[in-house]
């Protein structure tokens, strides 16, 4: 990612955006705190490239997918979607204005077997976006169908089918089918292959390459398997308690860490290559609970170079020469070792 | 045959030509159709394969565990103890006799891939681990409590006595799956069966459990049975592996001679399939063509044949290949290797 950008350059920009889940308690339902899922992030996901987002469950992956989406309100903070009508901030606009914006938008389920009604067939699944995006005629949605159904790896008699007759690798492609039903812009794919087999995985992967390149999709590539997102992403969010705590390219991210946590996720990965070293650098305990956050930096206690600094003040998305930016008190100290 | 090749290795459990089949009103499902494994005392034998390749299904049928309309018909299970008496063939014990009940979680503990739903909901999970020493071993209730404790200040939980008063939707799930190891291992068993344990947790909870099996391994010397469809922890904890495809073993060998020297054209086609460092950016892996065939509908000869790369025809769609012995100890049903 160059410094000099202009503002068509990205589809989507992402500028502090929060989301604060409130936490109520009484028979007033009185709010007595807040669970921060996003606090304040910014980050732009470029046209036609794949951002990575990871992270472990709960630090707000798919809150921000979500947001981004507009299926949640955010709390604050602005999403600019870059459309051929100029920049538009989606963050705080009204459903009825938005409403046409959301066929730029769309959305790859992680599971496969739950996000389709297993009482409509494989046509009226794919051709719901069309139908309520006005295409009326049945002759436009069928031909439309098929020539998805053909895009995806699918063949088009199978459109009569529903969908338990399919396998968890089709069932996802059927997914795709109907997330490029209206020529979207941006895609969300939120863990889009992990609830799938490793041979089966790989099609899907080189599927969603192969119709980046054809169609110039942008996509937002939320997941928790990192060697996935390092193959497929332009760059990568690297995420913690609601915060990004390190972004990068994965070539930068993966042989140069330059956050701890980054280290931790990257060691943990297990490889398949029974010569490596398996020198795990095991986080101690779990991610903690968001609603009562650690002090200073939200991971210093599972830190391994925490120092007493990191105790009191929580550490700012500072932006080192090489235009990497990542947060943490001791990155000039610390020598972190990635992979190779 | 493998145990000629294996002679000097004693293994502690042998599975020989075990056939599980599912008679269906569409049809027999041959889950499990002929399997032979060797596992060797303070060992883990990895079984890796995609979903529906019968890999669950072997591991329930060394424990009886399986429910009609299935039926192991043919094999046998070796359970091998200090002496040729305590040696016990699993598949001729009454079913849910005392004595397959006291090997059920006494010489041999499961673990599961979910443990949400593998623990009791309405018993706390104190209770369940008591359950669990109380049937295996003649302590009081008092006594199995502080037992309990025990193992799970070993397995490394928080407040163990506070957690033993918990229910399992009160933990998190690497907590869960470590109070499952703490229920499967608090009766000392010869062999653990983890049936994917990590397969529902991140990945940093995931190196948590698995470096606590090797922990518990080395600690307890138990062996352990580890199935997964994730090649990576295959890699990182077994010393053994067999390949299995449509209720087969296709190639086995240490996990050096399988991952470094596959030989087989599905584990090539597997190990291929997966991102690795020497993976570029944005590089397309080689993807197996095809998905596993409908059960009802197996391929005649080799049950690869339709996806293979190699496919010789006249030979890979008439019959089964023969064990062949690349070198010591790794064995691969091919016929391209078939001399």
């Amino acid at each position: 990612m160059s410094a000099t950008k202009t503002q068509n350059e990205n589809i989507v920009e992402v500028k502090n955006l929060k989301k604060y889940f409130p936490l109520t308690q009484g028979i007033f339902q009185k709010v007595v705190g807040h669970i921060k899922a996003v606090d304040d992030v910014s980050f732009v996901i470029p046209r036609g490239k794949t951002v990575g987002l990871v992270g472990e469950s709960g630090c707000g992956k798919t809150t921000i997918s979500k947001c981004i989406l507009r299926a949640i309100d955010p709390t604050s903070g602005e999403i600019n979607l870059n459309t051929e009508q100029g920049s538009k901030n989606i963050a705080d606009m009204r459903e009825k204005e938005l409403r046409p914006l959301r066929k730029e938008m769309q959305l790859i389920f992680q599971d496969p077997f739950s996000s389709l009604n297993p009482r409509m067939n494989l046509f009226d699944i794919v051709s719901e976006p069309l139908l309520l995006n006005g295409v009326k005629s049945r002759v436009e949605r069928q031909d439309r169908v098929e020539e998805l159904l053909s895009k995806v790896g699918l063949r088009p008699e199978y459109m009569v089918r529903f969908p338990h007759a399919f396998s968890g690798g089709q069932r996802q492609r059927i997914g795709i089918a109907r997330a490029l039903a209206l020529n979207p812009s941006l895609i969300v794919c939120d863990e889009p292959v992990s609830g799938l087999d490793v041979s089966v995985q790989a099609q899907v992967i080189n599927l969603l390459m192969d119709l980046q390149d054809e169609l110039g999709l942008s996509y937002l590539f939320v997941s928790h398997d990192l060697s996935i997102v390092r193959q497929i992403s332009d760059s990568i969010q690297v995420m913690y308690l609601g915060r990004l705590v390190e972004n990068g390219t994965p070539e930068e991210i993966f042989s140069s860490p330059k956050h701890p946590y980054t280290e931790a996720l990257i060691s943990a990965v297990p490889q398949a290559d029974p010569d490596m070293p398996k020198n795990h650098q095991t986080l101690i305990g779990e991610i903690p609970n968001p609603s009562n956050p650690p002090n200073g930096c939200y991971f210093h206690p599972r830190c391994a170079y925490a120092t007493d600094e990191c105790k009191k003040t929580n550490p700012a998305l500072t932006v080192d020469k090489s235009g990497r930016s990542f947060s943490c008190h001791n990155a000039k100290d610390i020598k972190l070792t990635g992979l190779i | 045959m493998t145990t000629k090749n294996k002679l000097e290795k004693k293994s502690i459990l042998e599975v020989r030509g075990l056939k599980t089949y599912f008679y269906t009103t569409d049809g027999t499902v041959k889950a499990v159709d002929g399997v032979d494994l060797d596992v060797f005392p303070k060992k883990t034998l990895g079984i890796v394969g995609e979903s529906g390749c019968g890999k669950s299904i072997t591991t329930k049928s060394i424990l009886r565990l399986i429910d009609y309309p299935g039926r192991t018909i043919e094999g046998e299970v070796n359970l091998k103890g200090d002496t040729l008496k305590d040696s016990v063939d699993l598949l001729k014990l009454k079913q849910n006799g005392t004595e397959l009940r006291q090997i059920r979680g006494g010489r041999i503990s499961m673990i599961f891939q979910e443990p949400m739903t593998s623990f009791s909901p309405i018993h706390t999970i104190g209770n369940q681990i008591i359950e669990a020493i109380r049937l295996h071993s003649k302590l009081g209730k008092s006594e199995a409590l502080e037992f309990a404790e025990d193992w799970l200040i070993r397995v490394g939980m928080s407040n163990p006595s506070q957690r033993l008063k918990q229910y399992a939707f009160e933990l998190s799930g690497g907590q869960r799956q470590r109070a499952m190891i703490a229920m499967a291992l608090c009766t000392n068993p010869d062999i653990l069966i983890a049936d994917e344990p990590t397969t529902a947790l991140d990945v940093t909870t995931q190196a948590q459990v698995l470096d606590l099996l090797k922990e518990m391994q080395e600690k307890n010397g138990m062996s352990i049975i580890m199935i997964t469809h994730d090649l990576g922890v295959i890699a990182e904890l077994a010393d053994d592996v067999s390949v299995m495809y449509l209720g087969k073993v296709v190639e086995s060998g240490t996990i050096r001679q399988v991952f470094k020297n596959p030989k087989h054209p599905y584990t090539q086609a597997l190990l291929s399939s997966i991102p690795s460092l020497a993976t570029g950016h944005r590089e397309r892996l080689p993807i197996l063509t095809g998905t596993i065939p409908h059960p009802q509908a197996r391929p005649a000869g080799c049950p690869f044949n339709p996806r293979c790369k190699d496919f010789i025809e006249g030979t890979c769609e008439v019959s089964f290949p023969n064990q062949e012995i690349i070198e010591e100890g790794h064995l691969v049903n091919c016929h391209l290797y078939n001399k």
